[in-house]
């Protein structure tokens, strides 16, 4: 419905009104004064900036109206024929045009002066070339006071078409004029078209909604048409014609047999035959209308046989009503909303949209692999019960019979615990407490609770019998680990609170009655390796282990890496990471900085900023 | 749904409010204000007067009136014979106005007299050297004319610059007596009444006698050529206005 909805086109003001917005906005919306002592340059730029505003205006609004009216190439063209028709496709484009072409000759004029305005030497001159920018441009939208006053005319028009969709399901009314479509219209819709007993009371097409299998249909009144050819053909037939060409929809052509609208039975057949190529693939019914007056089967003989040969040789089918007596109004109209659905569904079938459909649909049908018969399985208590059955006395009590016997709703209260599945019956309706010995029971629940514990058994006992228990080694080693867990939270003494002396070692294991000699011949081989490896060289690599072994207590005690050099894989990186601390060493050396952490201020009144004569407060820029 | 004409047929059906028109317009002109009321109370001023001359106009229709024409027969007042002057007074003005023309001498022209422009007005002082300090360049803040074979001098030593921005090689010309106006092409700068040097640098300003490219219009001298080129003032000043308009002389 959205989709084709002109109404929200913005009003287009007269010309004269258009320019008093644009340049009122100017006046608004951008300086009015100059001062005595603005720069010629300020000036300038004062007198550019309203020339450019203006122009901005301009182009904003005529950008707006060009995007908002629909392009004839754009939209469906149903309704690009249908504007043509109404406001003729080269007057519309032709205002379009002209629009555009103001627009960008507005937008050259406001370039041209802003040119100009660069060279303004005088106020006088600068306003003078304003001037005569804004009048240029208002000169130009005045030449367009017909495109403007024309689409506001389209526009007004446009807003006030009924809103159809023509992809939807539509039952279209055709015929001459007088026969009663708009009187149809108004009995299955609920669209207040106007009925009268003259010729084109319908003017344009209108359109009604109704329901019919839960489904949203739309129905279109169309004007009469009268049976002449298409070049002579007024804008009101055209409309009609218009929408029987474009419409996929199902079309009724109406037709009086009791020619109280003024046209001959014959006339209304040939009209028929004249506009049947519109009819193409379209479900098509020949609606016979005013039958309390006159019926089929009262028409002379010739015009019988051409009604009934046109049923036959096109397959059209041809129903009666009257709108007077309301006789087979509905019969009509759902026979014709029944053939439409069918042939919409059958054209999608056809159309190669269906595939993506279909794709997705797909009901697997196994293949039969024997002939043993496989019957839905329904158990035997069921079968055996009896259908259920409102009116006998001994049926089923259902929950509802239970309440009415109890009270009625309200008062009976509905038994909860009847239906609980629970080992014993018995436990139904005890009470589970919520609270016992101080502890929320259900932080004890666990429905599994039973398994755990027999597995953890189960293990238990694998264990056992495995003698997983028997060596006192794991049991150690379990011991341990949590041990050491459990030292984990506690304060824990210092290796240095724990040094000893060799002498006090030595006389501690002594009292236990060990060999001591082994520690102090590590300790006194050590000193003498060491007078020897005195002058060895520390980056000298030995891959033999005394040599390593050597470097190694060498090193603990005196060897210091350059950290500076840490993590540089060569010379160049080398060179680079000097570079770069040289530059960020030179600012705070510039002042005098001692490191990075000093704040210091040396000189708080400088003396050259400090030494003129002049007092405070004479200049503010210092 | 409303749709087509639903507007006019609800006004045809209920009618609209006795006080319809003058709600619209009253309850607007208490809102508005500011530019829009200027505008609005200019509109409404002329809108008034032209009601008030219909108005005048319809009653006089019903008023009977005075017959003007009719002349007393018979003998004059003297206070009304001279009305009888009129004829005369129109061919003696004639006269001196042909006399004045005589006059005029050679350059008669739709605009005799020409404001002075000073120098300063027309050139503006183009500062050069490394230290800014050289002045003697010079740029044409007028609009002027170059023609189509200029070429610049090397710009180290050009005295006088012509911007291209204000430089104009068309003009609108207004036909005297066809009473049309044509945009045409401009030859040249025939004279600049402020000074020759103008005249040599093209310079457009109001009263500069122009020559006009006038092939477009077809005019034909007495002997069967066809004219080109045809003289015209400039009547405006194009430096203020953006173009140039001119009289062409005939």
């Amino acid at each position: 419905m959205a989709l084709y909805n002109f109404k929200r086109i913005q009003p287009i003001p007269p010309a004269n009104d258009f320019l008093d917005i644009v340049l009122s906005k100017t006046q608004r919306k951008t300086p009015t004064v100059i001062h005595k002592n603005y720069k010629i340059g300020r000036i300038r730029q004062f007198y550019m900036r309203k020339v450019k505003f203006t122009q901005d205006s301009f182009e904003e609004k005529l950008k707006a109206m060009l995007e908002e009216f629909p392009k004839l190439d754009e939209i469906h063209p149903f309704y690009s024929d249908l504007m043509n028709v109404l406001y003729d496709k080269d007057h519309y484009k032709l205002a379009l045009g002209q629009i555009n072409t103001a627009r960008h000759i507005i937008d050259q004029v406001a370039k041209e002066y802003v040119r100009l305005l660069k060279f303004g030497d005088s106020l006088y001159r600068c306003k003078q070339l304003k001037k005569a920018a804004l009048g240029r441009m208002a000169t130009i939208m005045k030449r367009q006071k017909d495109s403007l006053a024309y689409l506001e005319q389209v526009r007004q028009h446009l807003s006030r078409l009924p809103s159809i969709d023509p992809n939807t399901r539509t039952l279209l009314i055709c015929g001459y004029p007088n026969v009663g479509k708009s009187s149809f219209m108004n009995k299955i819709t609920r669209a207040d078209v106007d009925v009268q007993p003259y010729a084109f009371t319908t003017k344009s097409l209108f359109v009604g909604h109704m329901d019919y299998k839960y489904l949203r249909w739309q129905v279109i009144d169309t004007p009469g048409i009268l049976d002449h050819p298409l070049e002579q053909m007024n804008t009101i037939e055209m409309q009609s014609v218009t929408a029987l060409a474009h419409l996929r929809a199902c079309i009724m052509f109406f037709m009086d047999l009791s020619e109280q609208c003024g046209y001959s039975v014959k006339d209304q057949i040939t009209l028929y035959q004249n506009v049947k190529p519109l009819f193409v693939n379209k479900p098509t019914f020949i609606v016979i209308n005013k039958i309390d007056i006159t019926r089929p089967e009262d028409l002379p003989e010739d015009e019988q046989l051409m009604l009934k040969e046109i049923a036959e040789k096109e397959g059209v089918q041809i129903v009666q009503l009257s709108c007077y007596t309301d006789e087979g109004v509905m019969d009509v109209r759902n026979a014709a909303c029944d053939k439409l659905l069918a042939a919409r569904v059958d054209f999608k079938l056809r159309g190669n949209k269906i595939n993506e459909v279909i794709n997705k649909i797909h009901l697997a049908e196994p293949l039969a692999r024997d002939d043993i018969p496989r019957p839905p399985v329904i158990p035997e208590q069921v079968k055996g019960r009896p259908l259920y059955d409102i009116k006998d006395p001994k049926r089923r009590q259902l929950e509802r019979d239970l309440e009415a016997n109890g009270g009625g709703p309200g008062v009976y209260n509905i038994d909860l615990n009847k239906k609980y599945q629970l080992k014993n019956d018995g436990w139904k309706y005890d009470v589970v407490p919520e609270i016992m010995n101080g502890k929320n029971v259900m932080d004890f629940v666990d429905p599994e609770i039973a398994e755990k514990l027999d597995a953890l058994e189960r293990e238990e006992e694998k264990f056992t019998a495995e003698g997983y228990y028997d060596s006192a080694e794991e049991m150690v080693r379990n011991k341990t680990h949590r041990a050491s867990k459990m030292m984990k939270n506690r304060p824990i003494m210092p290796r240095t609170a724990i040094t000893k002396s060799i002498k006090e070692v030595e006389e501690q294991l002594g009292q236990l009655g060990l060999d001591t000699s082994a520690i102090r011949a590590r300790s006194l081989t050590r000193k003498r390796k060491r007078s020897e490896t005195d002058d060895m060289d520390i980056d000298n690599s030995q891959s033999s282990t005394q040599g390593s072994r050597s470097k190694s207590a060498v090193r603990s005690k005196s060897a210091v890496r350059d950290r500076s050099v840490a993590g540089l894989a060569d010379t160049k990186e080398l060179k680079e990471t000097q570079k770069r601390k040289k530059l960020s060493q030179r600012k705070p050396n510039l002042f005098a900085k001692v490191g990075e952490s000093d704040r210091s201020i040396k000189v708080k009144r400088p003396k050259h900023l400090f030494s003129s004569k002049m007092s405070n407060g004479k200049k503010d820029w210092r | 749904m409303p749709q087509n004409e639903y507007i006019e047929k609800a006004i045809k059906k209920h009618g609209r409010r006795l006080d319809y028109e003058e709600r619209n317009s009253s309850a607007f002109a208490q809102k508005v204000h500011g530019i829009r009321a200027k505008l609005y109370n200019k509109k409404r001023h002329a809108e008034k007067i032209e009601m008030k001359k219909k108005i005048k106009q319809h009653q006089e229709k019903s008023v009977k009136q005075k017959d003007g024409q009719g002349v007393p027969e018979g003998a004059l007042p003297t206070y009304l014979l001279d009305r009888e002057g009129q004829q005369r007074a129109k061919l003696l003005s004639n006269m001196v106005k042909q006399k004045r023309k005589e006059k005029a001498g050679k350059w008669d022209v739709p605009l005799p007299k020409v404001r002075g422009i000073a120098e300063e007005e027309v050139f503006k002082v183009v500062k050069t050297g490394k230290n800014r300090t050289k002045q003697w360049k010079r740029m044409v803040t007028k609009a002027t004319f170059v023609g189509d074979g200029f070429t610049r001098k090397p710009p180290k030593y050009e005295r006088f610059i012509r911007p291209m921005a204000l430089r104009y090689k068309k003009a609108h010309v207004t036909h005297p007596e066809l009473g049309a106006t044509f945009h045409l092409p401009i030859i040249s700068v025939k004279k600049n009444p402020q000074s020759p040097l103008y005249t040599q640098l093209g310079v457009l300003t109001k009263g500069t006698v122009i020559e006009i490219n006038v092939s477009e219009l077809g005019l034909v001298t007495t002997s069967g050529k066809v004219v080109w080129g045809k003289y015209a003032q400039v009547t405006n000043n194009p430096e203020n206005d953006g173009c140039v308009n001119a009289v062409l002389l005939v």
